[in-house]
């Protein structure tokens, strides 16, 4: 028994190496409510952190260290392994792009509702689109994608689009409920877009650049902004809405540099009428000319 | 961040073929091109096992192009005139073909071993690509050339 306390002891800052930290901040701390100015850089050795020795010698606990080799001799070096030049070789050819599209969809407010709160009351309002047709939002947004390169000239990617709606489908806001001082005034404004998207395409590559064709499906969320004036209270009100996605598109690109394209891209729903995207952008290439000349 | 110092450098770090040089790299030494290849081979300050070679190499061409540093015919000259067929140190057996993509550079440096002193050392880089007929790059040694016995 007495052996399994001795060991207990000489165990317990291993494997709880602060526990000596503790004791040691509560002389420290018995200014009450003056501690934050206590706190103010003072090297006062008890507010400095007490570590047992253990813990450097507990090998959970990583040494950082910089590997730096004394010479550039394969044999020699120990940091650097034969070959990272051609590192870039040794992984799928990958692409990182960027751009801005410009895209057509059709509004997702008709039927929607939503609710203002202004002070203590809460009002409910729905919105209904223009009757005669259907109405579209256009919005211009970022892109970003990633994507790697398939066997076969087959490449997937995935992509989000996260911009703002330009020119939102008009739409009239009925109020529902009505307060002290009657019903707020709503005003359409614009909103923002973020659109994630997965991509499955083939691409053939000329000289100069290449052409790819693909398929794209997705989600689209929407947030819609009205303005809300209430008996000289002002607020901004939105309505979420989300909608599935599903393109056809094709894009051409150009070689800039080895690793550098430029590209324009255009598709249309295969889901949804009048719908549309066409955008322009840069990608960066892992592999000199994307591996294909 | 300024994107358009980004795609400057994007643009301007690929390789110019016949260039010998690149914005990363320094192509020291005697310079030669094998097929796709712009090599450059300098002898450098010999290490105790015996001279050390530095290639800087870049692909002139598009496509990949595979060198093998490891098959490169080398052969020391001492100082009696006695051709000495050398391999390089490799002693963790990492040398092996490796692919270096289009409009790249790279670059390693080998040691090797001998047991006397060496006064010049000659590089058959057609055999880098294997390609080609023989091209002999001849170095002479070193001011700091300093040798010592095989390990």
């Amino acid at each position: 028994m007495k052996r399994l306390l001795i060991a207990a002891a000489a165990l317990a800052p291993v494997v709880h190496p602060y526990v000596a930290e503790a004791s040691s901040c509560q002389g420290g701390g018995s200014g009450g409510g003056s501690s934050g100015g206590s706190s103010s850089g003072s090297s006062n050795a008890s507010n400095d952190r007490y570590y047992h020795p253990g813990l450097y010698q507990n090998p959970r606990v990583p040494q950082q260290t910089a590997c730096e080799d004394a010479s550039d001799v394969i044999g020699y070096r120990r940091c650097t392994k034969f070959g990272a030049w051609a590192k870039n070789l040794k992984i799928p050819h990958i692409v990182i792009e960027g751009g801005v599209v410009v895209r057509q969809f059709g509004s997702l407010l008709d039927s929607q509702a939503g609710s203002v709160i202004h002070g203590n009351e809460s009002f409910a309002y729905r919105v209904l689109a223009q009757p005669q047709r259907r109405t579209l939002d256009t919005a211009v947004l970022s892109t970003l994608r990633a994507g790697v390169g398939l066997p076969h000239g087959f490449y997937t990617a995935v992509e989000v689009d996260l911009g703002g709606l330009a020119q939102p489908g008009r739409a009239s806001t009925e109020m529902m409920t009505s307060g002290s001082f009657g019903s707020p005034d709503l005003q359409q404004q614009r909103g923002f877009v973020v659109d994630s998207v997965g991509t499955i395409g083939v691409h053939g590559a000329t000289h100069a650049g290449g052409l790819g064709v693909e398929l794209s499906g997705g989600l689209r969320a929407v947030s819609y902004s009205f303005h809300s004036s209430y008996h000289d209270c002002e607020r901004t009100t939105s309505i979420r809405a989300f909608a599935p996605i599903a393109e056809a598109r094709v894009r051409g690109e150009l070689w800039l540099s080895p690793w550098l394209t430029a590209g324009v891209t255009a598709g249309t729903s295969v889901i949804e009428q009048h719908s549309w995207m066409g955008g322009v952008y840069l990608g960066v290439h892992t592999r000199s000319f994307g591996g294909d000349r | 961040m300024n994107y358009s110092l980004v795609l400057a450098v994007l643009a301007g770090c690929a390789y110019k073929p016949g260039s010998f040089a690149h914005p990363q790299s320094e192509f020291p030494g005697q310079r030669a091109t094998v097929g796709c290849l712009d090599i450059a081979v300098e002898r450098r300050t010999d290490l105790p096992i015996g001279p050390v070679l530095g290639y800087q190499f870049a692909n002139r061409c598009d496509h990949p192009m595979t060198i093998d540093l490891g098959a490169v015919a080398v052969v020391g000259r001492n100082a009696q005139g006695t051709d000495v067929g050398l391999r390089p140190y490799d002693p963790l057996a990492e040398l092996h073909p490796v692919a270096l993509d289009g409009r790249n550079v790279g670059g390693e440096s080998l040691a090797y071993p001998t047991d006397r002193a060496i006064t010049q050392i000659c590089v058959d880089v057609a055999t880098l690509v294997h390609q080609g007929a023989p091209q002999w790059l001849c170095l002479a040694s070193t001011t700091g050339t300093v040798v010592g016995s095989v390990p």
